[in-house]
């Protein structure tokens, strides 16, 4: 490898991806068509196509954030450069990029900014580590990005009801359930599922609620579809505890700290019972 | 080595508009080629499409982000996942495209220009033999569509290409659309970027509408073939033979039917040509 070609590529992807101008000496000119503007090709490309990426990855975060979606997008392509070979992963920071980005100065009234700007208390706000404005759109990015990696989550060979029928009043206890790579939880305050689901049946975009605590979402794959649900706060600790690795003894005792004693064994049951037809856990090898 | 596989006679490039229906209604299609990176994902419902349309037509790969002419080291992550879909899509061959795509760890996701030189032909020869050897199997190396020419260069295009697939004995893929867009932008005679190749390493055509902006051509893959293409095509399968043709369309996406139309005026030209 020479320092020549490697050079060559340096100035011409620091033009591309930062503007940089150390390639134009090394590009012809013409009459016909201006050095300046063949070079423009590349550059402008480059972000158009990137952009487009993220409008497919994002749709929904796209229409909250309007006709300044693209100037979003383009502050995004910037400050994060991909670093993957695959295009898939580019919009793995999107979410982060708005907790840390102000929109002042931003025109689009779709952000509803007059409507949330003054309710998060200062917790929160130091909580999320982001500004007020900015905190809906990332909670949709940060849900369209979990929605897409559990689309594409490897296959697994599910647990189902039958693999567990011959456990017995002795082994049962020491089971232990295994969620499979798709399945995420995912912190919030705006209700986006609702926001997701109107602009994913193209129905009118509803008015942004939210919570004023953290709200969890689950989010798996079942089949070849991603689903969603809020979980309620004894799910939550459930999850937890599931994630934790604990086996049905340790998760009903875990439990029995948010249950009374009665409904401790019913609601593990009852909730692993429904995630299991819901195709979360995998099988153990 | 140089060992070109028969034709696979005409087909169509694979994308996600269609893969349903081409589940459901099985079109009269020789074969279909797929974009290897979007089947390089850990599970879910493409690899189950591909696993059915495998099951009907025969399939070739080709990629966009191998970035061949990088001078940063060859992405072992990428090579593997590339070995892992062609085990499970046993495809009649693989290609990508003579161009970088990043380097230093940054990546365009764009096809990049080559300085036409003998230092790129050296550093390309020597990361396709790893490539072809990693792989067991002979790659082929399609032409690109440019837009700015370097100062340095030192040989037409048809030269570089011919230069490496000889000296690294891999196998080419034309795309007749990037011959005449790289002609109507840099001022050459595509017809004598087509003599000057190789008979005996040609294996695949590629087929693709360009935007016209008036003083230059982009490859945007978003409009049917145009008339210039089509006949530049005509003088290929006259010189050529017979060699395995597809059409690629990227954006703007029309129904899978008027693909197979154009798929078979492609087909007619070949007839009366050969």
């Amino acid at each position: 490898m020479s320092d020549n070609l490697a050079k060559t590529e340096l100035d011409f992807r620091d033009w591309v991806i930062a503007g940089k101008t150390d390639i134009h000496p090394t590009i012809v000119d013409s009459k016909q068509v201006s050095r300046d503007l063949r070079l423009d090709i590349y550059r402008e490309g480059y972000s158009l196509r990137l952009i487009e990426v993220l409008e497919n990855d994002f749709p929904v975060t796209k229409v909250l954030c309007g006709d300044d979606f693209e100037t979003l997008a383009r502050d995004y392509i910037d400050a994060h450069p991909s670093t993957s070979f695959s295009v898939q992963n580019f919009g793995k920071n999107f979410s982060g990029f708005f907790r840390n980005r102000s929109l002042n100065g931003l025109n689009n009234a779709a952000l509803r900014t007059a409507l949330y700007s003054d309710w998060i208390p200062e917790q929160v706000r130091d909580d999320m580590g982001c500004e007020t404005q900015s905190l809906l759109p990332a909670e949709m990015a940060a849900f369209e990005w979990a929605m897409e990696t559990a689309f594409l989550a490897p296959d697994q060979t599910i647990l189902t009801v039958e693999d567990l029928q011959h456990l017995t009043e002795t082994t049962w206890p020491e089971v232990v359930f295994h969620f499979t790579d798709s399945v995420q939880c995912l912190a919030h305050y705006h209700h986006i599922g609702e926001l997701w689901l109107a602009v994913d049946s193209e129905a009118a975009l509803p008015d942004v609620t939210r919570s004023e605590t953290l709200q969890q979402t689950l989010i798996w794959r079942q089949g070849f579809d991603a689903h969603f649900a809020v979980l309620s706060d004894k799910e939550v600790a459930l999850y937890e505890c599931l994630c934790a690795k604990q086996s049905f003894a340790e998760l009903c005792e875990s439990m029995a700290e948010h249950l009374s004693e009665s409904d401790v064994v019913p609601f593990v049951a009852s909730r692993i019972q429904a995630w299991l037809a819901e195709r979360m856990f995998v099988k153990s090898q | 080595m140089t060992t070109p596989l028969p034709s696979l006679g005409f087909g169509l490039g694979l994308r996600v508009p269609h893969y349903d229906y081409v589940i459901e209604h099985q079109p009269a299609v020789d074969w279909f080629e797929i974009i290897s990176e979007n089947f390089m994902v850990p599970g879910g419902k493409p690899l189950w499409t591909l696993d059915k349309i495998r099951e009907n037509y025969p399939i070739v790969m080709h990629g966009v982000s191998l970035s061949i002419g990088s001078t940063d080291p060859l992405n072992q992550d990428y090579l593997k996942q590339l070995k892992q879909l062609a085990d499970r899509a046993q495809p009649a061959w693989f290609s990508d495209h003579l161009c970088w795509t990043g380097v230093q760890g940054k990546n365009t996701h764009d096809l990049m220009p080559l300085p036409y030189t003998e230092e790129a032909i050296a550093h390309i020869v020597e990361r396709i033999a790893r490539v072809q050897d990693y792989m067991g199997r002979q790659m082929l190396i399609e032409n690109v569509s440019s837009y700015v020419t370097y100062t340095h260069s030192a040989m037409t295009e048809w030269a570089f290409l011919t230069e490496i697939a000889a000296r690294a004995d891999c196998l080419l893929l034309l795309d007749i659309n990037n011959i005449y867009v790289s002609s109507f932008n840099h001022h050459f005679n595509p017809k004598e970027y087509l003599y000057n190749v190789p008979k005996d390493r040609v294996q695949q055509f590629h087929l693709a509408g360009h935007s016209n902006m008036g003083t230059h051509l982009i490859d945007t893959h978003d409009h049917p073939v145009v008339d210039s293409v089509w006949d530049l095509y005509r003088l290929a399968v006259a010189h050529f033979g017979e060699v395995s043709t597809m059409i690629e369309r990227d954006d703007d996406i029309p129904e899978f039917s008027v693909l197979y139309e154009e798929l078979m005026k492609a087909k007619d030209l070949a007839c009366q040509t050969t």
